[in-house]
């Protein structure tokens, strides 16, 4: 079971500062039972080679094969509709992947603590509320894979420990794919690492090499 | 374990077991991602609007009875010969659905951009979804304005439902024609940001000339002619033709309809299919 990434590339176009690629020909594997971290700095790549992975996002050229289930990115709150309540938006979630309402809303209530407002409209919410809705929702769905782009908690500090404490439980049976351009977040998470610079990655079996190797580029 | 994998693209050999299990995974994603849709969509179709769905009632009634009273004070008869509010009611309702669902379609994959960030959710659902929840509310239109007719004018029902077999091919023509150019327009959407504008300016004419105030079948030759070339003139002529007993018209030809939507359906899943591979679509990040 893994992610495999085949020939990825992503090119952009705009109208005012036409085509600009940011991936180029990217091939890794992500094999279940490992945690990767991928380092590089702000405007690498980082991002969009996580919404590919996620599905979030379509590739230029290439194909990404997955047959584990992964997360959206952890805390991504832009998919709810603002005019739904937030118990709305998770009957929705629950139904696309096929997960247990009522379970899951029990679940959520209990952890995003966000008490009668779940009932209100979304776009009634801090970002605060918004963004503990969605990392709930994340940890209730039961994937294999958790995708986690710079931040693994959301909320004041209280609820970032909560956060933390929940995602270790979750650890113990999934795996994650975190980005960050800091080496010591990643190294804390995750036993192998990659590097993305000038659009390409560079994969590493041990995440030591990975963060040398980002630290020697950057330099 | 979570079953929402997608895996909608990957290659295999067609008609092996394989293929076939594949196939019916996807299918099943598909079911529940459009069922999903539909209902997040029916809480939003109408806005956060009080009277919501029965402005979707009271639209095309009030519509009617404004054209019922102007034929009346001008003096014209129905040429159908069948109650003014059949002949209106046969022409607006098959029109407003869809017109509603070409309007429908046109904005859906700008307004769900959130939601296609869930891998298994992909356009074309969303765009059936639309179409799926415009076609079961214009049913539902439908029968509560042909019993308010019953209720309050006296007319009978049976005057709509003249050929049960004809009416339901005349039905499915239109449903086919309407869901080719649904996914037309929202192909058109998702490439030319004016497509919207476009549609705006095209709603009036459409709607002088696609038949409500006159049938094909009256026209003279030569107005009948140019009107020809209209598709919805012809399925809302078939449609007329298939449900009101007094009336049969020669006029309509049930293949230009049907081959216009499936050119327009082509070109729409063409669209769909190109977006697709170059991932060139807008995203919410």
């Amino acid at each position: 079971m893994a992610i495999e990434l085949h020939n990825i590339s992503k090119t952009y176009r705009s109208r005012r500062t036409g085509k600009k690629t940011v991936l180029h020909n990217i091939n890794a594997v992500f094999e279940r039972g490992h945690s990767y971290g991928i380092l590089g700095i702000n405007g690498a790549g980082k991002s969009t080679l996580l919404r590919i992975i996620s599905g979030a996002e379509r590739p230029t050229f290439g194909e990404v094969r997955k047959d584990v289930s992964i997360s959206w990115r952890l805390g991504f709150a832009s998919s709810f509709n603002s005019s739904l309540t937030g118990m709305e938006n998770l009957r929705f979630v629950c139904r696309i992947y096929d997960a247990d309402i009522e379970e899951v809303s029990e679940f959520v209530q209990d952890f995003a603590e966000i008490g009668g407002a779940i009932h209100e409209p979304v776009r009634n919410y801090s970002s605060g509320m918004r963004a503990r809705l969605a990392f709930g929702l994340s940890m209730a769905i039961r994937f294999q894979v958790y995708i986690i782009d710079e931040s693994i908690s959301v909320g004041d500090f209280t609820f970032q420990e909560k956060c933390k404490a929940e995602f270790e439980r979750r650890r113990e049976e999934a795996d994650i794919l975190l980005t960050s351009h800091m080496p010591a977040m990643i190294k804390q998470y995750c036993d192998r690492g990659g590097v993305v610079h000038g659009g390409r990655l560079e994969m590493f079996d041990d995440v030591e090499e990975a963060v040398s190797y980002y630290e020697q580029i950057t330099q | 374990m979570v079953n929402g994998i997608q895996k909608r693209d990957t290659a295999r050999r067609p008609f092996s077991p394989e293929w076939m299990a594949e196939l019916r995974q996807s299918l099943a994603v598909m079911g529940r991602v459009i069922f999903a849709v539909i209902l997040r969509e029916s809480r939003t179709r109408y806005g956060d609007s009080n009277i919501g769905y029965a402005w979707a009632i009271i639209d095309p009634a009030i519509q009617m009875t404004v054209f019922v009273g102007a034929f009346i004070l001008l003096g014209r008869s129905s040429p159908v010969a069948a109650p003014l509010s059949v002949f209106f009611l046969t022409g607006i309702v098959p029109l407003f659905f869809w017109r509603g669902v070409v309007s429908q379609s046109a904005s859906a994959i700008k307004a769900s951009l959130g939601l296609l960030t869930y891998p298994q959710v992909m356009p074309a659902d969303v765009v059936i979804a639309r179409i799926l929840l415009e076609s079961a509310t214009t049913i539902i239109v439908f029968i509560v304005i042909v019993i308010g007719l019953a209720l309050v004018a006296d007319v009978s029902p049976s005057f709509f439902f003249g050929d049960p077999l004809g009416i339901v091919l005349a039905t499915a023509g239109l449903v086919y024609f309407t869901i080719g150019c649904g996914f037309l327009s929202s192909g058109l959407g998702r490439v030319l940001p004016v497509w919207s504008n476009i549609w705006g300016y095209m709603g009036r004419p459409i709607y002088l000339l696609s038949g409500i105030f006159f049938t094909l079948e009256q026209l003279p030759d030569g107005a009948r002619q140019y009107m020809a070339y209209n598709p919805v003139a012809h399925s809302v002529e078939w449609l007329r033709s298939a449900m009101i007993p007094t009336f049969e018209s020669h006029a309509y030809n049930p293949w230009y309809p049907a081959l216009f939507g499936t050119g327009a359906l082509l070109i729409g899943l063409i669209i769909d299919r190109i977006l697709l591979m170059t991932g060139d679509e807008e995203i919410v990040s």
